[in-house]
């Protein structure tokens, strides 16, 4: 038991530093604009050492007086991952122009406070989101993630595709969020409860009694796993994200790749705690259902992926299939009969793949910003077209595309295979063959995609690179050591964390300890006696 | 509450999310469909209340204010970006809107 304070410490470090941006944000000088950059950075980094510490001096989780915060392994496994990630995407969208109004591929012009307050906004959203111990505090989590995405969406280039694209997002994101709260209200109706511990203990309850959850609260938790869906990308509400994706600047492209995603299997991991208690003892209908999920999801983000010509909306949806690879170690947390309980490996196995893919998509849309576009336009490369034979132009670049490329392909000595095959295993000592045989294939479909962007790029001649061309090429040469600097960073950890065993192992270790997750004992015993729903009336 | 009096209410509060949901994805009209996800909101926010008189606690009502701060927050939000899409084109309509296809 301990206060509102220590337990925050990260949050506030980063909420602070947001308002002291806001301010920043009036002035119109450019020195206090590069002091923005400057001041999220250190923010980031502030937090990222109370959080690294806080992981591996933790020992029993620690949760507020009233309820409503609880911080367990979990929770600071989340914390380190996001703001280690975070410092990595902040590199991304570091202002590197002269007059500090953007990058290559970033153009904010004169609010770049506010866009890092945004930033860290929603960062601080992702780590409440590990955090929350109540329907009320994941609900503002939530929003508190969302709602700078859109703004940072809308502002980070001035052109009709990028408002739109934030239009889409806020209007597909209310839409979520409505489905998402009419399942939490018969959550809370079918409980009467809005503590986690105390709904679980009721939802416990009832799967003991009967077997089977009540068809209330069973329709609430798949309403509130749709609305989670949006945030992870997955099917049902995968669809937007290739215009969202595409419409943003690649730097925010990034983020959204990462922060919404990972909060959004954060609170499915978390809600399905709430329901199943520390062994996830889920009925079977909800297994079902994530199996189906996680199917379609991997499935339709690759066969779109393969239809793109566009290559921030290949990522996008290639990102929705991770989402479903993802969702495959999702469906291994149920605990199957005659079998070992591969509980905890495929808790570390999604945790880890979180990391793995943070890192990886960095490097992707990290040099994707770092390449030209061919047209004339002050931008970045986003067409298979415009990335046509810049890896023999820019090699460095190039060879940074295909470890990443490779990595999210799942080939061996690099990451992302060491995270696939943390998926795997548990599913096939779940016993979901099937879906591991699934994903599979779908890893194989992918590689052709992903080989694709990385043969146009050392591959396909230039073509006709014509004076408006070089003079875009001209303008990207401004040296942009902050850009590099991340994706130097996400190119050497898909390296190391994949082929330097100690480095992997920590990395591991750091998952298994984030896969201790649990539900906090309920304080009073369950409210009962005639105030609760019965379970077969409305 | 009796049984009989919550089921009215939650009656009230589905219909009410129904009609935001159809009008959701039949109207093509920005400001309309900004409406129409608010109404989704109050019909969560019916449920709430009705259930946290049901259980004569507070805690379905708490949520409900916040629920509203955000709705609040979501509609300030809303309403900038869709001015910012008005001043480029003139028009409210969504099906103006094709730079990105899909």
């Amino acid at each position: 038991m301990t206060d509102l304070l220590s337990i925050t410490i990260p949050e506030l470090i980063l909420v602070g530093a947001a308002c002291v941006l806001f301010f920043l944000g009036c002035s119109r000088r450019t020195a206090a604009r590069g002091v923005a950059a400057w001041l999220a950075l250190g923010a980031l980094l502030s937090a990222l050492v109370v959080s690294v510490y806080a992981l591996f001096s933790a020992v029993a989780p620690v949760e507020m007086v009233s309820g409503s915060l609880r911080l367990d392994n979990f929770g600071r496994y989340i914390r380190v991952l996001g703001l280690a990630v975070g410092v990595i995407l902040l590199l991304l969208a570091w202002p590197t122009r002269a007059d500090r109004t953007g990058n290559s591929a970033l153009r904010f012009g004169g609010d770049v406070g506010e866009f890092y307050a945004m930033f860290l906004l929603s960062i601080a959203g992702l780590l409440l989101v590990a955090v929350a111990d109540d329907l009320i505090v994941l609900f503002m989590a939530l929003e508190l993630l969302s709602i700078p995405t859109y703004i940072m969406v809308s502002i980070s280039r001035p052109i009709a595709a990028a408002q739109e694209a934030a239009v889409k997002y806020f209007f597909l994101g209310a839409l979520s969020i409505a489905v998402m709260l009419l399942g939490f209200s018969y959550l809370y109706g079918s409980t009467g409860q809005i503590r986690f511990a105390e709904m679980s203990a009721v939802l416990r309850g009832s799967m003991e009694a009967t077997g089977a959850l009540p068809r209330w609260q069973m329709f609430g938790v798949i309403l509130v796993l749709i609305g989670f869906a949006y945030k992870m990308a997955a099917f049902p509400l995968h669809f937007y994200a290739g215009d969202v994706y595409e419409g943003a600047a690649t730097p925010v492209t990034a983020f959204l790749a990462f922060v919404p995603k990972t909060a959004g299997f954060v609170a499915l991991i978390r809600l399905l705690t709430v329901v199943g208690g520390d062994h996830f003892k889920l009925p079977p209908q909800i297994l079902t259902f994530l199996w189906v999920l996680a199917a379609l999801t991997m499935t339709i983000g690759n066969v779109l992926a393969l239809l793109q010509n566009n290559v921030k909306r290949v990522l996008a949806y290639s990102s929705v299939a991770h989402s479903g690879y993802m969702l495959v170690g999702i469906a291994a947390l149920f605990p199957h009969l005659q079998r070992p309980d591969p509980r905890p490996l495929a808790l570390s196995g999604v945790l880890f793949y979180l990391a793995a893919y943070g890192i990886m998509n960095c490097g992707v849309f990290g040099v994707l910003m770092l390449l030209p576009a061919r047209d004339g336009r002050d931008d970045s490369a986003e067409t298979f077209e415009e990335l046509a034979g810049q890896g023999r132009r820019h090699l460095g670049l190039g060879l940074g595309m295909a470890v990443c490329c490779l990595s999210l392909i799942g080939i061996p000595l690099t990451v992302g295979f060491l995270g696939k095959l943390m998926l795997i295993r548990p599913a096939l000592a779940g016993g979901l063959t099937w879906l591991a045989i699934i994903l599979v294939i779908n890893a194989a479909v992918s590689a052709t995609y992903y080989l694709h962007i990385i043969g146009v790029m050392f591959l396909r001649s230039e073509g006709a690179v014509d004076e408006q061309g070089l003079s875009g090429e001209a303008a990207m040469r401004r040296p942009q050591f902050a850009v590099g600097l991340g994706v130097v960073l996400s190119v050497i950890g898909t390296l190391l964390f994949g082929a330097v065993p100690p480095a992997a192992q920590i990395l591991t270790y750091g998952a298994e300890l984030g896969a201790e997750i649990s539900c906090a004992q309920p304080i009073a015993p369950p409210a009962t006696g005639p105030g609760r729903l019965a379970a077969d009336s409305p | 509450m009796s049984d009989v009096v919550l089921q009215q209410y939650l009656a009230v509060g589905a219909i009410l999310f129904v009609i935001g949901l159809i009008g959701f994805m039949t109207r093509r009209n920005l400001i309309v469909l900004f409406l129409s996800t608010e109404v989704m909101f109050q019909g969560v926010a019916i449920n709430f209340v009705a259930f946290s008189r049901y259980y004569a606690g507070l805690d379905g009502q708490v949520f409900v204010i916040f629920l509203l701060v955000i709705a609040a927050a979501e509609a300030s939000l809303a309403l900038g970006l869709i001015v910012l899409l008005f001043r480029r084109r003139l028009t409210l309509d969504v099906d103006a809107w094709r730079e990105l296809k899909g």
